[in-house]
């Protein structure tokens, strides 16, 4: 993708502009927002953010546009194209022999309305990752069958993504072919830098819909020829997890790969806090008090579930969890890259490894796994001691 | 890959959207198994529903929620469908407790299916096993519409005692027919059975059947188990790996790739089967079935 033109903004501009955006009132706002569960965030400052729509003025007031570059989200914003709990359609059994169906409003965010219309939405402060990863979401979500629950919304956003100056503490975008400021996805990338007399932005115009939001609330900035800053190499030296994803084919069933995964709880965090994990359950949810009138609904599921792949006649072909671990590492790192001829499914933005209880994470599984000078290859997954949990 | 039919609604296609269907007719296989005929009741007019022989469905009953089966029946007899289910769980037990006349929603169809114009003008043996029978019967009656264009036919029908035999009126067809060799086994056999059938595991009796690989097609049902051992004994009689077909399942949710449950290393079943050849099935990763 070539970029297209490069404008200069200052920060206290940048916060003026939202405020108009928001009075506008065409497109709606969507920002790390602070304090969503009420929790204290494990005294991580970053878990307190969350992607949630911004309301008012005094949220704007309040963004942290300086720190956009460095906190992350503690979920990714699949979660406005891909709700945790959505529905699909509406039913109504008025009798065993007549049952009415009817369709709802393609999202759970009211991104789209019932009649199909989009509403413009601008998701603002996701870091390059993230937009990497809904690109990736979109060939799962177009192959062959349009899924429009999650198109419509993504057609009518704009993703607003800011470079990342600072390398997290979990981060490894750049071991799975990823930098701290890739265009991939977003419309516009903003990177920090000083612009007149204070902090700004220097931002990249990337797509038709990254123009349209400039032609729309940024004419009076002119073009300048003025290349973003160079982002400072991460802090912490990253192993390229593309170069050992032969190694860990040759380790499909290696007892390394089980020996790694025997911390695994099984509880699926990694799944809902990942940009691409897309796994899902369809159930039938009835309304409260009714019986066979309510929602069909889509809702978040994870491979690392012991039920998950269960077959109704009892047979689990992914019996252990380190089958379930093995699944996760190699959906990520071979079979969509090898299905969709992509470089990897998972972007690096190092959530699972923040989230996850035990201190588990692809990364260094992966890296300790691939590291190993002698491959004891053995059926050991079948001999592991890890339990069918 | 043809995409299956999906639901306009709102001007916004919902792949999630199914059919409403009703049953039209109702058959006890065994204490367990059950077969619904079913007719579409909201086609728009003109439209027909369309298939192909090994292709699968999503079948509901709202307020419980979907399950998968294959299509049992002819893609031939185009006014119903056949399914052929197993009550093991919430969906299944609720489709259980309707009759005649009730509603079942059914999206699909959905997967790949048979070669069917590969196998024209071969000898055909079905190896069923079991429920698995469901799948093939789709092909069976296909190519009997169409007999004709076949030549030999033969059917290995087995299960683990008589009264789990499904489709026992087509059974007792098939083997009034001149043109279809049947043969039938049991694992086991009471003392006092009748049984006219062959008692022995289904490699076991294909093996004694020793049906000659020349331009044949050998097409396979069943639990996994007995797939594996008929087309290690299939290949020592030497039918080709890639003229050995078969049809897998796996748990499935949406069943057009998206769920993220059905694959076997890279390969979804839901995609890229549930028909598989053998000379595929051996790329898949065994640890992973």
């Amino acid at each position: 993708m070539s970029q297209k033109t490069s404008l200069l903004i200052e920060e206290k501009d940048l916060r003026i502009l939202l405020m108009n955006i928001l009075q506008k009132g065409k497109q709606r706002i969507v920002a790390p927002l602070r304090g969503y569960d009420g929790g204290d965030g494990g005294g991580d400052d970053n878990l307190k953010y969350f992607f949630r729509e911004v309301h008012s003025q005094e949220e704007i007031a309040q963004l942290p546009l300086a720190q956009f570059d460095k906190l992350q989200t503690h979920i990714s914003p699949k979660e406005f194209f891909f709700p945790r709990y959505a529905p699909v359609l509406k039913y109504q059994t008025i009798s065993s022999t007549e049952v009415k169906l009817s369709d709802v409003s393609a999202d759970a965010f009211g991104n789209v309305d019932n009649a199909g219309n989009a509403k413009e939405t601008i998701i603002l402060g996701l870091h390059p990752c993230d937009a990497v990863g809904l690109s990736l979401l979109d060939r799962v979500f177009t192959w062959d069958y349009d899924d429009n629950f999650y198109l419509k919304p993504r057609e009518s956003t704009t993703l607003l993504t800011f470079a990342c100056s600072k390398i997290g503490a979990h981060c490894f975008c750049t071991g799975v072919g990823g930098a701290p400021d890739e265009q991939r996805g977003s419309d516009l990338l903003f990177s920090r830098m000083h612009v007149g007399s204070g902090d700004g932005f220097h931002i990249s115009v990337l797509t038709p819909k990254g123009e349209r939001l400039v032609a729309e609330h940024l004419s009076h900035l002119s073009s300048v020829a003025v290349a973003p800053p160079t982002i400072a190499p991460a802090e912490r030296s990253v192993i390229d997890l593309l170069d050992r994803k032969e190694s860990l084919k040759s380790m499909f069933d290696s007892s390394l790969l089980v020996q790694q995964t025997y911390s695994c709880l099984g509880c699926g965090v990694c799944a809902m806090v990942c940009p691409t994990c897309h796994c899902f359950d369809i159930i039938d949810e009835d309304h409260p008090g009714s019986i066979g009138v309510g929602e069909r609904m889509k809702i978040w599921d994870a491979c690392s579930f012991a039920l998950f792949s269960k077959h109704g006649g009892g047979h689990n072909p992914r019996d252990l969890q380190c089958k379930r671990c093995r699944q996760r590492y190699f959906h990520k790192l071979v079979y969509y890259p090898e299905k969709f001829s992509e470089r990897s499914l998972c972007v690096g933005c190092g959530r699972c490894a923040r989230a996850c209880p035990v201190g588990l994470d692809i990364y260094s599984a992966v890296t300790s796994v691939t590291s190993a000078t002698s491959a004891v290859s053995a059926a050991a997954i079948e001999g592991g001691t890890n339990g069918n949990r | 890959m043809e995409i299956a039919n999906v639901a306009q609604v709102a001007n916004v296609p919902n792949i999630y959207y199914p059919y409403l269907t009703r049953i039209v007719d109702i058959v006890d296989e065994t204490d367990d198994i059950r077969t619904f005929r079913l007719q579409f009741s909201n086609l728009p007019s003109g439209e027909k529903f369309k298939f192909r022989a090994g292709q699968f469905g999503l079948y509901s009953v709202f307020g419980y929620g979907e399950a998968v089966f294959c299509i049992a029946s002819s893609p031939t007899r185009e006014q119903y469908i056949e399914c052929s289910f197993k009550k093991v769980g919430k969906v299944t037990s609720a489709l259980r407790r309707l009759e005649v006349g009730d509603v079942v929603g059914f999206r699909g169809p959905y997967g790949n299916y048979f070669p069917l114009e590969d196998m024209v003008g071969s000898n055909l043996i079905f190896i069923g096993g079991g429920i698995g029978l469901a799948p093939l019967r789709s092909l069976i009656d296909n190519v009997l519409d169409l007999r004709s264009q076949f030549r030999d036919i033969s059917i290995l029908y087995g299960a683990r005692s008589i009264k789990d035999l499904i489709y026992q009126e087509q059974l007792c067809e098939w083997s009034q027919r001149g043109d279809i060799d049947l043969v039938q086994t049991v694992d086991s056999l009471p003392a006092t059975s009748t049984w006219k059938g062959k008692v022995g595991l289904i490699p076991q009796v294909l093996t004694t059947m020793n049906p000659s690989p020349e331009n044949s097609w050998a097409i396979v049902c069943g639990p996994p188990i007995m797939i594996k051992y008929s087309i290690e004994v299939l290949r020592k009689l030497h039918f080709p790996a890639n003229r050995i077909v078969t049809t897998l399942e796996n748990r499935m949710k949406c069943g057009f790739g998206k769920c993220g449950r059905c694959n076997i290393g890279k390969t979804y079943v839901c995609k890229e089967g549930p028909v598989f050849r053998a000379d595929e099935l051996q790329n898949l990763p065994e640890s992973d079935f």
